[in-house]
């Protein structure tokens, strides 16, 4: 079991009131596992993401990787978790503007302990993997939306993980590119990387082993 | 697939290049973005070392300065030097019997256990008759020991000798410039007259060092006047002077410079300009000095017609007085950098909240809260250092730059280039670590939230 997670429970507090989008989740991944998640705009999928790679913590309820609660780790093992094991890709990509398409993969290695020759091969491979490697040294803003969630698929690919978060990868592509993507993701799967997948698309969602409903804070 | 088994801490030295090179290259890049702004942001501190470096360099200048002319006077050298009396103190004098400093003063100090060796001199003014025009060397009259204790170099012949004092030998040494402007009559083997008085050339002084460049700019010194002034007395320009064995230019009854100008009723001598009495060891000078004091004071009646210059005292006092000033400019650069350290704070604030949604992505992929400070600690650090730097060659400018303008030694020396860069480094530090602070401490997720 990689991810056993129990009774999860979220609330955003505002202004006014608070709003609870997560009420007693109940979600178990297995080792390489390929896992769908759907549901309607605003059912908390980003949340349940964010919650289950260590960048925020619910309000309450118990979340197990490998054994262990990652409720409870200190900031640093957090940091190495997010460095080494769970990659993003996330829903808004969150790309660095400065940053060219190479340095915004590499990113990531500078807080995780792969040697820097290795890590320049492994993104030169992942944005390859993703059709982008005539654009190493373009800047965000002079990419399509399409071509930057790309560049944030290979962010996460560039890590070797040994989980990828992915927030509607193929929210911004068509339907060749997303096959493609699929295509891509099916094959980390097989190398043994479990992937957890948010999509609106039934199709795409077909493509993973499984598939579950996030329905008023719950999942079915 | 054992995640914890990974090290926590990572110890990747290999790493650490690789990361510093990408943290220096993102830091590089923001300031680059934000030129004016980053250059406005390091003018504080760009005054502030200014100031320091410039201050640094003229004090390092005034104590090279300070500490050569008391090195050439001697450490364990005592001066006892007849005062210029008036009138009404001449009288007085009278009164009191005292004839003034007498070779039988310096005499007296043979017995004295702490001392090596005593010298004395006495100045005269006398129209040497046969001189080309405009030269206006200074007569001595001294001691064979005056060379020895002074370590003065011959370039030709010999010092006065202690058969010449003996024997009252019609002899003379020159100073080294003097006996170049004489020309040929400055040579070995020439006379100089004096009156009717003819003294053999029997040795040439090698050049004493830099002295007469810097006599000018010596009376042009506002600062550490006090010093400046004591020393002028006492150190001569030993280039200018015509020696000769004490008690061997005739014309008694002359004007002297200093003193009573009446020989001694007793020994028919004239009193001396100058006793320099040479201590064995250093710790020795002050218990002598006061020892000096009280003999001469009971000699001479009570009549204090004498004062004590200790080379030693004065480099207290110098150190003194340097250290009032260095004080006052360290408290200006103080302020000064603190001004700027503020506009660095500021800078950096307006920096990190701009690039928020950056911290939170470097948090969501793995960066540490330390990793964060230690980026945006090193970005302020990067600007101070560069202001620093900017500082430095500024101040080098501005130090020389007052130096020619007003005369002041100005000194250079490693420590004052490196003091300033580590200064701005640590007000780097300083100012920086709230920022840095503030950033490592943010919630990766909220900040990821924040618009880009
Ligand atoms: N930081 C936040 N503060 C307050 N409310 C939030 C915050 N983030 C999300 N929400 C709210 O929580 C709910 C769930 O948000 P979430 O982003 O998880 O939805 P989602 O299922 O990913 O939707 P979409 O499919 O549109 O991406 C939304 O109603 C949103 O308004
Ligand atoms: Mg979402």
């Amino acid at each position: 079991m990689l991810i056993s997670a129990r009774n999860i429970n979220h609330q955003y507090n505002h202004g006014s009131g608070c709003l609870q989008v997560l009420q007693g989740v109940d979600l178990d991944i297995e080792e390489k596992d390929f896992l769908a998640i759907m549901g309607s705009s605003g059912s908390g999928k980003s949340t349940l993401l964010h919650i289950l790679g260590c960048l925020l913590k619910p309000t309450s309820g118990t979340c197990f990787l490998r054994g262990r609660d990652i409720l409870q780790l200190q900031e640093k093992e957090l940091a190495q978790l997010r460095a080494e094991t769970i990659a993003h890709v996330f829903q808004q990509f969150h790309l660095l503007p400065t940053m060219t398409v190479l340095e915004n993969v590499l990113l990531p290695s500078l807080y995780n302990s792969i040697p820097p020759q290795q890590a320049e091969a492994e993104a030169r491979r992942a944005i390859q993997q993703v059709g982008l490697e005539q654009r190493l040294r373009h800047k965000p803003n002079e990419l399509s939306g399409g071509e930057m969630q790309r560049v944030a698929i290979a962010r996460a690919l560039a890590v070797k993980p040994d989980l990828i978060l992915a927030d509607e990868p193929t929210g911004n592509l068509d339907q060749d590119s997303s096959q493609e993507i699929l295509t891509l993701f099916r094959e980390i799967n097989q190398q043994g990387c479990t992937l957890v997948m948010v999509t609106h698309d039934p199709e795409i969602a077909g493509q993973a082993r499984s598939t579950r409903y996030l329905r008023n804070g719950n999942l079915q | 697939m054992a995640i914890f088994n990974k090290p926590v801490s990572n110890k990747q030295g290999y790493k650490q290049g690789y990361q510093i090179r990408a943290l220096l290259k993102t830091a590089c890049l923001s300031l680059l973005q934000q030129k004016l702004r980053s250059l406005l942001s390091i003018l504080g501190i760009v005054c502030g070392i200014m100031a320091v470096v410039a201050v640094i360099a003229i004090g390092e200048g005034a104590e090279q300065e300070t500490m050569r002319h008391i090195k050439q006077m001697g450490i364990t050298n005592i001066y006892i030097r007849a005062d210029q009396l008036t009138e009404e103190q001449q009288q007085r004098a009278k009164q009191h019997h005292s004839a003034g400093l007498q070779n039988s003063d310096r005499e007296r100090l043979r017995t004295n256990p702490f001392i090596r060796r005593t010298a004395g001199t006495r100045e005269r003014t006398r129209n040497l008759t046969d001189l080309p025009q405009g030269l206006h060397p200074q007569l001595m009259e001294c001691t064979a020991s005056y060379g020895d204790i002074l370590g003065i170099q011959m370039a030709l012949g010999r010092f006065i000798s202690e058969t010449d004092t003996v024997r009252h030998h019609q002899v003379c040494v020159l100073g080294s410039q003097i006996a170049a402007d004489m020309g040929r009559k400055g040579q070995l083997g020439q006379e100089i007259r004096i009156g009717e008085q003819l003294s053999l050339v029997v040795g040439i002084l090698a050049r004493q060092d830099g002295e007469d460049g810097q006599e000018e700019l010596k009376t042009k010194q506002t600062k550490k006047t006090e010093i400046t002034k004591v020393t002028k007395v006492t150190i001569q320009n030993l280039n200018n002077i015509i020696f000769f064995p004490l008690d061997t230019v005739a014309g008694k009854t002359e004007a002297i410079t200093t003193t009573a100008t009446t020989a001694d009723p007793l020994t028919g001598q004239l009193p001396l300009t100058e006793i320099l009495v040479e201590v064995k060891q250093a710790d020795q000078v002050k218990p002598c000095a006061a020892l000096l004091r009280r003999s001469l004071h009971k000699a001479h009646n009570g009549f204090d017609d004498f004062q004590l210059i200790i080379p030693l005292e004065l480099l207290a006092q110098a150190r003194k007085i340097q250290g009032i000033f260095n004080l006052v400019f360290a408290i200006i650069g103080a302020i000064t950098l603190f001004v700027g350290g503020i506009g660095i704070m500021n800078i950096m604030l307006a920096n990190i909240s701009e690039r928020i949604h950056e911290i939170g992505l470097r948090r969501a992929v793995g960066a540490r809260p330390e990793h964060i400070l230690i980026q945006f600690l090193g970005e302020a650090v990067l600007l101070t250092l560069i202001g620093g730097i900017i500082g430095i060659l500024c101040g080098v400018l501005l130090a020389s730059f007052l130096g020619r303008l007003t005369g002041w030694p100005i000194g250079f020396s490693l420590p004052v280039l490196l003091l300033p860069l580590a200064i701005s480094v640590m007000t780097g530090l300083f100012f920086g670590i709230y920022p840095a602070r503030k950033a490592a401490a943010m919630d990766p997720i909220q900040a990821l939230g924040s618009p880009s």
